[in-house]
């Protein structure tokens, strides 16, 4: 998450970055939020239904997705800032 | 006539006349002897050349037998190869003509390529790719945030704060 909320800047305008929180409090998950995404550029709420709409049973889960609403990737786990870049400028080009 | 006066008479003369002089002889004993060695090395390499030529013979069928054995493996080794390559060049391009654009999603998702992959890679997920789920949630500010409703890309991640 560190590594989102530091290249999530980078886009700012282009893509929005929404974290969807679940299986903890609200109280800690917003501390917790505090300290991982400190830069204030990434959405984040408190949701499990999200989770079950998008049939997520852990954690962390990513969903790229297009301005047309397309899942064009998703994984679970980590990747490196590469390979998140990569993806992000795919959905940067999408944005028209 | 006395022979051992013209001892200098040259030989073909002599040996007309009156035979070779015991000079002459012990040379042409010597000469003899000389060949019998010779003669009998030579028969001896006679003797010997059938079996140079049977080990040789042997070391060529070996070496035949070492050679179609040779031949057969590397004869097996490209039969192998065509067998596994034949399906492979006729998979390859099929494959790449199937699934091209899912090989060239993983391509640019794993290293950063140049626009024009990076286009053609984004409209064969969209071609392929399910569609989001629309959700509408409550932000931590206390805002909606509707994605059905928003029109950028989003880069949406599932997390716990443990």
């Amino acid at each position: 998450m560190p590594v989102i909320d530091a290249i999530a800047p980078d886009y700012e305008g282009e893509v929005t970055f929404l974290a969807v929180a679940g299986r903890a409090g609200l109280d800690a998950t917003a501390a917790r939020a505090a300290e991982l995404m400190p830069s204030g550029s990434m959405l984040w709420s408190l949701d499990e239904s999200v989770w079950e709409s998008y049939d997520v049973f852990g954690q962390p889960v990513t969903f790229a997705i297009s301005a047309d609403k397309v899942i064009v990737d998703q994984w679970f786990g980590l990747r490196d800032e590469g390979q998140i870049r990569a993806t992000l400028d795919i959905l940067a080009s999408t944005a028209g | 006539m006395d022979s051992s006066d013209r001892g200098l008479v040259p030989q073909e003369s002599r040996s007309n006349s009156e035979g070779p002089p015991q000079a002459l002889q012990q040379l042409r004993v010597t000469a003899a002897g000389a060949l019998v060695k010779i003669f009998g090395t030579t028969e001896q390499i006679v003797t010997i050349v059938p079996n140079l030529g049977y080990i040789a013979r042997m070391r060529i069928r070996l070496l035949a037998l070492s050679l179609t054995l040779l031949a057969a493996a590397c004869g097996g080794a490209d039969a192998v190869p065509e067998t596994t390559r034949a399906p492979a060049a006729t998979t390859a391009p099929s494959a790449s003509e199937t699934s091209a654009p899912a090989t060239e999603t993983t391509a640019t998702q794993d290293s950063t390529e140049n626009a024009d992959t990076t286009t053609t890679t984004t409209e064969a997920l969209r071609a392929e790719a399910p569609i989001a789920p629309a959700f509408v949630t409550t932000l931590s500010d206390g805002s909606q945030f509707d994605m059905g409703a928003h029109d950028r890309p989003v880069y949406l991640v599932f997390w716990a704060e443990w």
